[in-house]
C-alpha cells in the first residue's frame, strides 16, 4: 500500500479525515497555490480559489476511487475552479476570455506580490495571450516541468495534443518576446 | 518538432529564467491549515436561519408590490422654510405698522399736557358735582403751598401810595375788611 493510497483511506474514513486532511493541505497547499496564481495572476484571488479547491476536495473525497493519482485528481480541480473563477469574473465584466487574461496580465505592474522584473511581465503578457488550454500546458510543463503524462492526465487530454499545445505555446511566447525586446 | 519546442523553451528560458515573478505575503502558507480548516467548519453549519414566511406569502407578493405602485398618491407640496418665511414678512410688516400707529397715538403722544387753563367750567362743575372736598384735601393742599408773610410785605409800597388810599377808601368798608 503506497503513502497516498493510505493518505486516501484516512481522508475517507470519518474518524481520521479532518487530521488526514490536515495532512493533505500541508502537503500540496504550495503546488497546488502556484498552480492557481499563474492561471488568476492575482494573490488575493489565487488564495480564494485555493481555499475553494480545497473544501471542494474536502466534500469530494469520498467519491475519489483512485483510477487516477491523488495530485491529479487535485490539480483538475484547482484548474476547474480557476477557469470557472476568470469566467466569472469575465461575465461581471462583460468582457471575453482572452481580454479578461490580458486585462489580469496588465495589473502586475502595480501587484505589490509580483517580484519580477520588466522581461517577466513580457512574459505573463505573452501567456495572457494564449488560449486558456495553451495556457495551461505552458505553465504546466515551463514552470512546473509537469510531465505530459502528468498533464494529460489533469487535463485528460491526450499526449499528442498537449505536445501540439506546447510547440504552438512556445512558439509565440518567442514571437512575443522577440517582438517587445528588439 | 521536438528541436523546435528545445529551441523555443531555450530562449525563453535565456531571456526570462524559469522563476514567474509571482511572490506571497510572508508567513502566508504558514497558517493555511487553520484558514482552510475554519472556512470548512463555516461552511458546515447551519444555514438555516429559521425564519419562516406565512403560506402563500412569495406567491401574492407581485401583486401586493405592484398595488402599492399604482395607487395613486396624494401630492404632497413641499413648502420650503425660505418659502414660508418670505409668505410671513407681508403680515409682520403690516402687524409692525399697525403697533407703530397704536403706540404713537395711545402711549408715545404725550406733548398735549392738562393744564387748569385748558379746563372749561362745565369740567370744574362736573368734578365738584361727582367728588367731594373733605378737610385732609384743603390741609394737604395749605400744607405744601402756604402762603407766605412776606407776600404781604408792605414795606415796597411808598407812604405817599398809603396815604392816597387811605383817604380815598370808603371808612365802611375798612371797617369791614378788618372785621
Amino acid at each position: 500500500m503506497t503513502e497516498e493510497s493510505i493518505l486516501v483511506e484516512q481522508l475517507q474514513n470519518t474518524l481520521t479525515k479532518e487530521r488526514a486532511f490536515r495532512v493533505l493541505i500541508t502537503q500540496y497547499k504550495e503546488r497546488l497555490y502556484w498552480h492557481v496564481r499563474k492561471i488568476v495572476i492575482s494573490h488575493d484571488d489565487a488564495d480564494d480559489v485555493l481555499q475553494n479547491t480545497f473544501i471542494k476536495i474536502f466534500k469530494n473525497i469520498d467519491k475519489f476511487n483512485q483510477e487516477s493519482k491523488l495530485y491529479s485528481w487535485m490539480y483538475r480541480i484547482a484548474t476547474n475552479e480557476s477557469i470557472t473563477f476568470i469566467n466569472k469574473r469575465a461575465k461581471e465584466r462583460n468582457v471575453d476570455i482572452s481580454e479578461m487574461h490580458s486585462q489580469l496580465a496588465s495589473t502586475l505592474e502595480s501587484d505589490v506580490f509580483f517580484s519580477g522584473d520588466e522581461i517577466q511581465i513580457i512574459l505573463q503578457k505573452a501567456i495572457a495571450t494564449l488560449p486558456t488550454k495553451q495556457q495551461l500546458v505552458f505553465n504546466m510543463k515551463y514552470f512546473d516541468d509537469l510531465k505530459y503524462d502528468e498533464i494529460s492526465e489533469i487535463l485528460e487530454t491526450s499526449v499528442g495534443a498537449l505536445k501540439a499545445s506546447y510547440f504552438h505555446a512556445v512558439k509565440k511566447i518567442e514571437k512575443y518576446i522577440k517582438t517587445e525586446t528588439n | 518538432m521536438e528541436n523546435e519546442i528545445k529551441n523555443s523553451e531555450d530562449y525563453i528560458n535565456k531571456k526570462t529564467g524559469k522563476n514567474s515573478g509571482f511572490s506571497v505575503p510572508s508567513n502566508y502558507f504558514d497558517n493555511l491549515e487553520d484558514a482552510i480548516s475554519l472556512k470548512i467548519y463555516e461552511e458546515n453549519l447551519s444555514i438555516n436561519p429559521g425564519f419562516t414566511a406565512p403560506k402563500d406569502y412569495f406567491n401574492t407578493l407581485e401583486d401586493s408590490v405592484l398595488t402599492k405602485i399604482k395607487t395613486p398618491k396624494k401630492e404632497r407640496r413641499v413648502v420650503s422654510f425660505k418659502e414660508r418665511i418670505l409668505k410671513t414678512i407681508p403680515y409682520a410688516a403690516a402687524a409692525c405698522i399697525v403697533l407703530f400707529i397704536g403706540l404713537n397715538s395711545f402711549s408715545f403722544n404725550t406733548n398735549e399736557e392738562v393744564t387748569f387753563d385748558s379746563l372749561n367750567d362745565s369740567d370744574y362743575e362736573y368734578w365738584l358735582d361727582s367728588n367731594t372736598l373733605n378737610s385732609s384735601d384743603v390741609s394737604n393742599l395749605l400744607s405744601s403751598d402756604i402762603l407766605e408773610e412776606n407776600d404781604f410785605s408792605l414795606t415796597n409800597i411808598d407812604d405817599e401810595i398809603i396815604e392816597d388810599y387811605m383817604y380815598n377808601i370808603d371808612n365802611s368798608s375798612l371797617i369791614n375788611e378788618i372785621d
